[in-house]
């Protein structure tokens, strides 16, 4: 891309610099002092001495998270429910979203209203516990994959995505004889990297932090994900109910665990996105396919 | 038109629905592709949405667990009454709504500000960069964010009102302040999800027929017309359906959040719905309770929605339905 | 004649033979417990100590273990254990203890405590799916009147035994159990003056009195001054005046403790308590409340309370306190071990956080602290369990043995105690434990001090939580400033939803005056109007209806 070098733009680039620089700063500064929190000696971090950089040095945060038998099994199923889970979703959304964004599809406004009427109105946990209990999903991972398949919100901006694809794209391959199906695989999907790669991050980190379907559904351990552990030593550490109960005094050690948490739930997932980054580059070649 | 095979002359009497109902199949038909590929995710919604519906019906019922929702006494709109004649109903519908809209007012365009900047970044690397350390705030637990927030805004010592002695301002004690909750509440909001909520313009960015630039500068355009013709027209779809979606939530908030950061002398900007309901306690199961404050929520929401789709289809070309 | 006596003595031997085995029949080895005729709720027992015929002795019987062969398996649905790294699901050793004292296999079904309520009330609304036993802490009662559980008070008749001695103690117990309807569902564990083993109260800085040359303050003028004194006389001579005299977290209602000295009791009972007269009244709008209420805007008001009280959670009073910022709190007697502890370890090597008695009031009221609850926890068993009686044996044992009682606080033998003259003592794996882990936190992750119904018995609590001299000291001074707490019977479904919502109008409203008055961003002279608008609200209908629930209760004692 060559824009031409006027002051104005030169400037300008400028001042987007600096409100960039900006950004880094405020953004990474809470992930380091959670880090630097996670790591201190517990007496400076509950003295809050710790700003920026660590003071002192201890692991015991983290050994206070990790030193639990099912710690690894519990990876091992939060990975399971991410990736499968994604799949399913991903699939399902873009293959639902794509006919509705084809004004002539026959069925559009009636599925469409279907879909947006149950993101406001639903019949609650009860009723939904009871079905999944008598299809025979509950206590099993199914519960987790099948429950929350399609998110409508999902499908709505997939929807508006796919609807900047021409029709008279579509057009043209069907007079070459192609049908709907083929169209979809062949054509749209390449053009759609990024919405994919959206729908894909966005679905992914759904699933790597949600704990309270299977605190509902989930009651056999060995079927659980990580976040619901973490949430339970979340809360221990940090005590909402601290004057119900009979009063205990943390030891600091616990006092810091909220911070080695974040670390160990977060940092997967961190690096999940500059894996995706690359297909939000700009200037799909749309023109070139119709050539 | 029908064909002259199917035309018969008893159609004649009846043409327009004839050929309505013949359109329609016909349409189904030739759309039977595009059917097959909405039918698991049609069955889905069916399924786990449509059946359980009936829960609908806990608001207006005396929910007893052994007898079931079908058989639990009927009691109208008892709840409701209940929920309005507390002397705060108004004052807790209005602070949901307030910070929903104040929200959208900062929330909103703060990501589409900064997708576009960052659209405008020619040094790749540092585009990454800057794109995933943003979208990072993201996955620090609200507890830690309030617990920052309470350090950095401390009357003590916290670093704010340290700087505004300095300046010469006196100390607020902003966490107590109800002119503050507001501004506390969304600011940290913003912090944490701007980045995060960038992403899907940037995916909207990235969607733009990049020939459509290379006409408008050999048109001669400038890198700001270019913006303004381009790629504010490009998003704009996403845009108006995302407010869309977001006006379609006005009456949900983030309970654990609100809990966190409220105090009594904040009620009369801070307590909302949910955390009052929270505070009832819900002794017993008072499931019925809920859902009727659940089903007012939604119902309230589903009017924004209705009124906005409706304003959105007749100014611009996008809708959600 | 001598085989006349021969006989009389081959007699008197058979039967003083058949004595001495009857006596012993029923019990096991494992049981500590002598099978003492108990009498509270079988009027027919008899008070005889020993059994004088063959037949099995009168009233609840519950000899462990209640099956040898393994053949029973309970599901056990309960809080998980607070301490995460340990869930109840991995079968701790308190529980494999408790396993072969009954003879009964468990299968866990554990929720995290915060979602817990949700997770419990979802599965007991859906009808299926439910455990054999369910061990939560809150109330059941409108589950048990649609008849999803069992009903007790046969079992407790018939085996309740250890839990028979218990109620014998305490006989408020039993009568806080009870449905409106006269009748038992739940088992609740119960505190011996929890509260006096480990109580909550006023901690000060006794190195700062010290430095200043002050006594300890025994009114609220005293306090008021010493938190004067530590913020003028800089106790932490670091030159700066940065003290925050006293400090506080939890929220504004932490506050009304203070109550206490003007012999109110706004914290704890929320407020509603019966006088003298058995008339259960609102404290808040006792012109008392409003001296206290302006107590409190003077210390704000002056800088001797941390303006930052509303707000502070547990890390920000620890942060303080570690830092030689403050000087006074409210918080639990324990706290002062950390604190101390970590004070010196920072170099301040005379720190020391002493407990000390509640504050006197101006009007000469001595002060006084409230107890907590009688009942702690509820457990129930489902109505359709397949094993309701063993099930509620387990219960009876688990919950009020005596045996069980030790366990659940002080945990296993050889791991977290030793006996040591005939009394439990803690470990060095528990009060210095290698992981730097509190010992409260020790005890948890051997299963032990769970979020379940116990009997906390004050001689195993205080080992826990008495842990030095001082501490015991102080516990035992504050005795005689105990008082109870007030306790109501369940309410009907009528009176709870007469009561409920306003209630919490109530309680919001006062909650957010008096927050403005203690900052003063409200004036005092506005007192009259907040108590008329507590009565406009409706406090009356629920005053009605708490005298009707403290009625109901005091006559089923």
């Amino acid at each position: 891309m060559n824009y031409a070098r006027t002051t104005s733009g030169r400037l300008a680039d400028a001042a987007i610099a600096i409100i960039m620089i900006f950004v880094i700063v405020i953004c990474l500064y809470p992930l380091v002092f959670v880090f630097s929190m996670s790591i201190s000696d517990p007496l400076a971090a509950a003295a809050q001495e710790v700003w920026l950089f660590p003071k002192g040095f201890s692991l015991n945060a983290y050994k206070l998270v990790l030193d639990n038998p099912d710690i690894w099994k519990s990876y091992a199923n939060t990975l399971w429910y991410t990736v499968g889970g994604t799949a399913l979703n991903v699939t399902m959304t873009i293959l639902l979203a794509y006919p509705l964004s084809r004004r002539s599809f026959v069925l559009r406004h009636p599925i469409t209203l279907m879909i947006v009427f149950t993101m406001l109105f639903n019949g609650g946990l009860i009723p939904t516990f009871i079905l999944v209990n008598n299809i025979g999903l509950y206590n099993t991972r199914w519960a987790l994959i099948i429950l929350g398949a399609v998110g409508v919100w999902y499908v709505i901006i997939a929807r508006t995505y796919f609807s900047t694809i021409p029709d008279s794209l579509v057009e043209s391959a069907k007079l070459d004889g192609a049908n709907d199906i083929r169209i979809f695989w062949s054509i749209v999907v390449p053009l759609s990297k990024p919405i994919i790669a959206v729908l894909v991050l966005f679905y992914a980190v759904g699933h790597w932090n949600s704990y309270f379907s299977a605190l509902i559904y989930l009651p056999n351990k060995d079927l659980q994900p990580l976040q619901l552990y973490l949430v339970k030593v979340l809360v221990e550490s940090t005590n909402l109910a601290d004057s119900v109960l009979p009063g205990e005094e943390k030891s600091l050690a616990l006092m810091q665990i909220k911070y080695s948490i974040i670390i160990v739930a977060t940092l997967p997932i961190l690096f999940v996105y500059p894996f995706l980054q690359k297909y939000f580059v700009k200037g799909v070649m749309i023109g070139a396919i119709k050539g | 038109m029908p064909s002259p095979m199917t035309a018969s002359p008893a159609r004649h009497s009846a043409p327009v629905r004839g050929s309505a109902f013949y359109k329609f199949a016909k349409q189904l038909v030739s759309d039977k592709y595009l059917i097959l590929m909405v039918l698991p995710a049609v069955a889905y919604f069916i399924i786990f949405h449509y059946l359980p519906m009936y829960g609908v019906l806990m608001a207006f019922k005396n929910f007893s667990p052994s007898r079931g929702i079908w058989n639990s006494p009927w009691v109208g709109l008892k709840w409701f009454e209940q929920f309005f004649d507390s002397i705060y109903a108004f004052r807790l519908i209005k602070n949901v709504l307030l910070l929903n809209l104040y929200n959208l007012l900062w929330s909103f365009p703060i990501p589409i500000v900064f997708a576009l900047m960052l659209n405008e970044i020619r040094k790749n690397a540092f585009k990454r960069v800057v794109q995933t350390v943003s979208y990072m705030p993201h996955f620090i637990s609200v507890v830690v964010i309030v617990g920052m927030a309470i350090t950095f805004l401390s009357p003590n010592d916290g670093i704010v009102n340290t700087a505004l002695e300095k300046l010469g301002f006196a100390k607020i004690n902003f966490l107590s302040e109800p002119g503050w909750f507001r501004t506390i509440y969304i600011g940290t909001d913003v912090w944490a999800s701007f980045g995060y909520n960038s992403i899907l313009y940037l995916a909207a960015l990235a969607g733009i027929d990049s020939q459509m630039y290379e006409a408008a500068r050999i048109d001669g355009a400038s890198r700001w017309k270019q913006l303004v013709h381009v790629t504010l027209p490009g998003i704009a779809p996403t845009i108006i359906i995302l407010l869309l979606l977001q006006l379609g939530r006005m009456m949900s908030i983030g309970f654990e959040k609100i809990i966190l950061l409220y105090t009594p002398s904040t009620y009369e900007v801070s307590d909302v719905i949910s955390s009052y309901v929270y505070r009832i306690g819900l002794v017993g199961g008072d499931f019925s309770f809920a859902a009727a404050v659940d089903l007012m929520n939604a119902t309230i929401n589903f009017v924004l929605i209705v009124v906005f789709n409706w304003l959105s289809r007749r100014l611009t070309e996008t809708s959600l339905w | 004649m001598k085989k006349t006596t021969a006989t009389i003595v081959s007699v008197i031997m058979l039967i003083t033979i058949m004595m001495t085995g009857c006596s012993k029949s029923g019990s096991s080895p494992s049981d500590a417990n002598k099978d003492v005729q108990p009498g509270t709720t079988t009027p027919s027992a008899s008070q005889a100590a020993v059994s004088s015929t063959p037949a099995e002795p009168e009233g609840p019987h519950n000899p462990m273990p209640i099956v040898t062969d393994e053949s029973i398996t309970l599901t056990v649905a309960a809080p998980d254990n607070p301490f995460a790294a340990a869930s109840l699901a991995q079968n701790l050793p308190v529980w494999q203890e408790i396993e072969k004292a009954t003879g009964i296999k468990i299968k866990w079904d554990v929720v995290p405590n915060s979602q817990f309520k949700t997770a419990m009330q979802t599965r007991l609304a859906s009808g299926t799916n439910l455990p054999d036993i369910i061990l939560t802490n809150f109330d059941l009662y409108k589950y048990a009147k649609d008849g999803l559980l069992l009903q007790l008070d046969d079992l407790i008749a018939k085996y309740g035994e250890n839990a028979a001695k218990v109620f014998k103690d305490k006989p408020l117990l039993p009568a806080l159990m009870k449905t409106p309807e006269g009748q038992t569902f739940s088992l609740s564990g119960t505190r011996d003056e929890e509260v006096a083993a480990g109580p909550y109260g006023w901690l000060l800085r006794k190195d700062w009195l010290d430095q200043l040359g002050l006594q300890e303050p025994v009114t609220v003028d005293d306090w008021y001054n010493m938190l004067k004194a530590f913020k003028e006389k800089d106790p932490n001579g670091n030159g700066k005046p940065d003290e925050i005299p006293m400090t506080n977290y939890n929220g504004v209602a932490q506050l009304y403790y203070w109550g206490n000295a003007w012999g109110l009791h706004l914290r704890t009972s929320d407020g509603f308590y019966p006088d003298a007269n058995g008339k259960v009244q609102y404290e808040w709008l006792d012109p008392r409340a409003k001296e206290m209420v302006a107590f409190l805007n003077k210390l704000v008001k002056e800088g001797l309370l941390d303006i930052e009280f509303a707000v502070n959670q547990k890390d920000q009073i620890t942060s303080k306190i570690i830092r030689s910022l403050s000087g006074a709190v409210l918080a639990w007697q324990e706290s002062n071990t950390l604190w101390t502890n970590k004070l010196r370890e920072a170099g301040q090597a005379s720190a020391q956080w002493v407990m000390t008695m509640p504050p006197a009031g101006p009007n000469g009221y001595k002060g006084h602290i409230e107890k907590t609850w009688l009942g702690n926890g509820f457990a129930v068993i489902n109505k359709d369990s397949k094993n309701a009686e063993a099930a509620f044996r387990w219960l009876d044992y688990v919950i009020y043995s005596q045996e069980n009682a030790l366990r659940m606080t002080l945990g296993v033998e050889g791991k977290t105690y030793e006996m040591k003259n005939g009394e439990p003592e803690l470990t060095d794996f528990v009060t210095n434990n290698p992981d730097g882990l509190g010992s409260v936190e020790v005890i948890r992750s051997v299963g032990a001090w769970q979020l379940i119904p116990t009997t906390f018995k004050s001689e195993y609590v205080s080992k826990l939580k008495l842990t030095d001299d001082i501490l015991k000291e102080r516990a035992k001074l504050v005795q005689p400033y105990l008082v109870p707490v007030a306790e109501f019977a369940i309410p009907t479904e009528e009176e709870f939803d007469a009561v409920n919502r306003k209630l919490t109008d109530i309680v919001t409203y006062k909650d957010e005056m008096v927050a403005k008055f203690i900052f003063g961003n409200e004036p005092l002279d506005k007192w009259d109007e907040f108590t008329r608008q507590i009565k406009d609200i409706g406090i009356d209908d629920v005053l009605k209806i708490r005298q009707a629930q403290y009625d109901r209760l005091m006559s089923n004692k």
